[in-house]
């Protein structure tokens, strides 16, 4: 999308500037280090994959991002500056004004995500009187039958509204979701959190040209939370990876496909079953993803890591640093 | 081999390797111990059980000893005084638990075993005859209150001993019996559900699909995983139970004299605690609270324990 | 040669539970589907939610009675097996399922776990039981310390080779896998995948890998069929399904895969609207709502899967049938 690059070159500064966040959660087994010390940007109009296994992290930080964190587990430190303020500083209050307003998000499982006892018309309604409060008293059904519209989902002239979530079908729900992100609170960020996983490969190929449609033609700024690293290559600009609660690489999209530069990414790409088959044995990767509330000191790769250099990557855990490539950054020594 | 080998690596070992492997029953009991609120549950149980078992033991005076002191207020010589025929009130209440708890814990093992058999049968059978036969005629027993339904189970079997074979079941027996059988319907219907939701695992499946017969699947597979709700509800059972036993006897419908329980030493007592003695009422009525609430407390436990989903600080 | 499972005409009808008076409704899960499976062969089966895939495994291995059709396993007969030689048949066909946490009893031990068939068939006695469990657990690539852990202390791709393990515990000739890579992570998958296909060479298995992901799929067989709403609609060689596929749903769905390559980013083809239920399917071809190359004649009658190339079955009007005689 060319026109989105230029406008990058004009704003430089960053819609949404994450410093140093940290969430914990405490459990039976010890203190659970989900997120720690994750630092990430991302510009306007700027469409950014947050990649990783199950235990990287990846929800809880979109999570933390919205003050999502339910008690026990907490947001030990870090900042969130959103165009400016740091929502972290925000009361319940101003929050909720944020979600669903200015930041868009899209949940993973659609079903789930709506209220079976109230209508879709109810539950979009109620959306757009707390998002946008100009409209007329009348014009919210208009605006809702638009909006679903844009998104591919025809309301019969209104009366669908008038039905339940179980009376839509998996990729209605999903594209309603879309759109209650999307278009309610006019946001200029939307979060989605594996927002196909459910769903079957044709239905997701639709939610995702859906996604290209939308935001092409309103330059929204996308954090794509998800395991599955196509996804990531056919929406993306950039790519973040995360492994075990920190953000171990930070790379231009194209970059990272072409010469991935932490071994934990250049392992997992060559672990990929592509397809077409290229008919050779998949490459797998050894042992399994740290238990989090054990982590080691130093690097929590280097027990699987083939370019593992010694001591130092037992002792010493590597922050981001920059590759040769400008633009990515990848936490390992081999950069040091 | 080496390929698939692929679990080992290279330096520390997988943290899993120094998890403790524990079974359910240490699980559960660590974690019960980390609350106060369980710990004081399980301590009022302890207590309770060791007054049944040991009481009657240490008792100062034979229970059904009559003596000419009567309503003597508490004493060095009768620690909780005596009552209207002279019997020493604290060693009444020591046998009373006693029969009180063998009440209660005779009930719900009753309930609990008929309960799970039928309502296991009534799951795997679901939708079929036997389940309608048999929820339903839970539902009979149900649609009865206990205080009616108890007397007249007893009334029926006659309060004096009865001989079946060589058994002989005295009152306590029969009030035992009854609230078992007033008890039956909730283990049923627990072990009903639990059935149903456990039948649509995989596991299940597995275990058919490697040729698991009925028993296989009852006995080695579907038991196990039921026990969790069954324990959570015998615990609140007790509680009811024991409540109810009093309730019985209070009305002299229940365990009969000579014998003492908590219920009919607070029936004797209503005639002269008017008059002011006090000393009548405090150990039963005592006995019953800390029973009721040490069961509660311990179900409640015992339920978040069972609970692999319930988030603990 | 005699293909070693071969299925004519399966269907499991599920019905509806309706209106006391009304006309019954069926679930048509699996409708009339003929496959063969030669024996040592991998075949995969792919299809997305509604498609009948995983009620086709488990009708097959008749976890689920059989509504209609056979089942042959070389070439014996053996729909409606009931009692001894139910069990008897059991030991030949194993399954894995996706699932590991839900697949096994969580209150036993991976040791009771694997040995649970054994046991059950009463093999051997309890030392050659573990014995033997210590060889599974071997086969499968887990030191023997596993065999005390409980589910819930092994990781999900670690629990997915116990369930494999015990599938093989019986020594079985064929194995359904049910989407088992679905439900582990990335980067384990590869290890459970090329697990799958050493076993099978390494154990002489024949294999029916069951996925809604064809990547996954052709890494393992060297067949596949596509699936969809109850009915196999493409079958062939991986190879020739993939470069060139025939049915427009297969194509459609090729085509909606996401690559993990940005240089290849391309307007995906997805098809218009969504799966029907398999309750009140379109008359006719099933596909034809959705089908850019929709004629008349698929409105009413439903294409059969027929040889329209060398080892390549498809069910579709469109295509046109073989020329050559010899096929």
């Amino acid at each position: 999308m060319p026109w989105i690059r230029e406008l990058n070159d004009v704003e430089q500064s960053p819609l949404l500037d994450v410093r140093g966040l940290t969430t914990r959660f405490p459990s039976d087994r010890g203190m659970v280090h989900a997120v720690e010390d994750v630092s990430f940007c991302i510009r306007p109009g700027e469409a950014v994959g947050l990649v990783g296994e199950s235990g990287s992290g990846k929800s809880t930080v979109l999570r933390s991002l919205l003050g999502l964190i339910n008690p026990p587990g907490r947001i030990v430190s870090g900042a969130v500056m959103f165009r400016g303020r740091d929502l972290r500083t925000l009361g319940e209050h101003d929050l909720r004004r944020v979600r669903g307003g200015q930041i868009g998000l899209i949940l993973q499982d659609p079903v789930n995500a709506f209220n079976p006892s109230l209508t879709i018309g109810d539950q979009l309604r109620r959306i757009l009187r707390l998002h946008r409060p100009g409209l007329p008293a009348g014009g919210y059904d208009r605006e809702i039958s638009r909006m679903l519209a844009r998104v591919g989902v025809d309301t019969a002239g209104g009366s669908k509204l008038n039905q339940y979530a179980f009376n839509y079908s998996q990729g209605q729900l999903q594209r309603v979701m879309i759109a209650a992100a999307c278009l309610g609170g006019e946001p200029s960020l939307v979060l989605a959190d594996e927002p196909t996983t459910s769903l079957d490969v044709t239905i997701e190929a639709q939610v995702l040209q859906l996604l290209r449609d939308l935001r092409g033609e309103l330059g929204l700024a996308l954090l794509l939370v998800t395991h599955n690293l196509a996804l990531v290559a056919e929406l993306c600009d950039r790519v973040l990876v995360m492994y075990a609660g920190r953000l171990v690489e930070d790379s231009d999209v194209y970059s990272m496909f072409e010469s991935p530069k932490h071994p934990y990414t250049r392992q997992l790409l060559r672990s990929l079953p592509r397809f077409p088959a290229s008919g050779a044995r998949l490459e797998s990767m050894p042992g399994s993803v740290p238990d989090l509330t054990a982590l080691p000191p130093g690097c929590s790769f280097a027990p699987r890591c083939e370019q593992y250099l010694g001591a130092i990557c037992d002792t010493v855990c590597p922050s981001l640093l920059a590759t040769r490539t400008t633009d990515q950054r990848a936490a390992c020594h081999l950069y040091a | 081999m080496s390929q698939a080998k692929a679990d080992t690596t290279r330096g520390s070992a997988p943290p899993t390797v120094e998890l403790v492997s524990r079974s359910l029953g240490a699980q559960v009991f660590f974690r019960l111990a980390r609350q106060p609120v369980s710990m004081f549950g399980m301590a009022g149980v302890l207590l309770l059980v060791s007054i049944a078992l040991l009481g009657p033991l240490v008792a100062p005076y034979d229970p059904a000893a009559l003596s000419p002191e009567r309503l003597r207020p508490p004493s060095t010589a009768h620690l909780m005084g005596t009552e209207n025929f002279g019997r020493d009130v604290f060693s009444r209440f020591l046998f009373g638990t006693r029969v009180s708890m063998f009440v209660g814990l005779g009930a719900v093992a009753l309930g609990l075993t008929a309960g799970t058999l039928l309502g296991m049968t009534a799951g795997l059978r679901a939708g079929r005859v036997w389940d309608t036969l048999i929820m339903r005629g839970m539902d009979v027993v149900l649609a009865f209150p206990l205080l009616v339904l108890v007397p007249v189970l007893a009334g029926i079997l006659q309060t004096k001993t009865i001989q079946i074979g060589p058994l002989g079941l005295n009152s306590i027996a029969l009030v035992g019996l009854a609230i078992g059988v007033v008890s039956t319907p909730v283990f049923a219907r627990v072990a009903r559900a639990s059935v149903l939701a456990e039948v649509r695992e995989d596991y299940i499946m597995a275990a058919r699909s490697f040729g698991a017969g009925t028993g296989d699947l009852l006995f080695g597979n579907l038991w196990p995983n039921i026990q969790a709700p069954l324990i959570v509800q015998a615990a609140f059972s007790l509680a009811i139970a024991i409540a109810a036993e009093a309730a019985v006897s209070f009305l002299g419908l229940g365990v009969q004299p000579p014998d003492s329980s908590w219920g009919n030493m607070l029936a004797d007592a209503r005639r002269f605690v008017i008059s002011g003695a006090w000393w009548l009422v405090v150990c039963p009525a005592a006995g019953i609270a800390l029973a009721v609430l040490s069961f509660n407390l311990l179900g409640d436990a015992l339920r978040d324990a069972l609970d692999p989903r319930v988030e603990r600080r | 040669m005699r293909p070693l499972v071969r299925v004519e005409r399966l269907s499991q009808h599920f019905p509806l539970r309706g209106m006391p008076f009304a006309r019954q409704r069926m679930v048509y899960a699996v409708d009339a589907v003929d496959l063969a499976i030669e024996r040592g062969a991998a075949v995969g089966l792919i299809g997305e939610s509604g498609s009948g895939k995983t009620t086709f495994g488990r009708t097959l291995l008749q976890l689920y009675p059989p509504t209609g059709g056979r089942i042959y396993v070389d070439g014996q007969d053996v729909t409606g097996a009931h009692g001894q030689a139910l069990r008897a048949l059991r030991r030949r066909m194993q399954m894995v399922f996706q699932n590991p946490y839900s697949a096994v009893n969580r209150r036993k031990t991976v040791a009771e776990i694997i040995t649970e068939p054994l046991t059950i068939h009463n093999i051997g006695n309890r030392t050659s039981r573990l014995a033997r469990g210590r060889e599974l657990l071997d086969m499968v690539g887990l030191p023997s310390i596993f065999m005390a852990r409980y589910p819930h202390e092994v990781s999900g791709g670690q629990l997915q080779r116990v369930g494999i393990a015990r599938a093989l515990a019986l020594e079985p000739d064929f194995i359904v896998a049910d989407e088992p890579t679905a439900s582990l992570d990335v980067s384990i998958r590869a290890q459970v995948i090329n697990l799958l296909a050493e076993l099978r060479v390494r154990l002489g298995l024949t294999l029916l890998f069951i996925s809604h992901d064809l990547s996954v799929v052709s890494y393992v067989c060297e067949r596949v069929a596509v699936m969809y709403l109850g009915k196999i609609v493409e079958e062939g060689l991986n190879t020739e399904v993939e470069q060139h596929p025939l049915h427009p749903y297969t194509r459609a769905l090729l085509g909606a895969i996401p690559r993990p390559d940005p240089r290849q980013r391309r307007l995906l083809s997805a098809p218009l609207g969504e799966i029907p239920s398999a309750v009140d399917r379109p008359a006719g071809c099933h596909y034809h709502p959705r089908c850019p190359l929709a004629m008349p004649v698929c409105r009413v009658t439903y294409p059969q899967l027929e040889l329209k190339a060398p080892g390549h079955r498809v069910a579709c009007h469109a295509v046109p049938a073989a020329v050559d005689d010899t096929l």
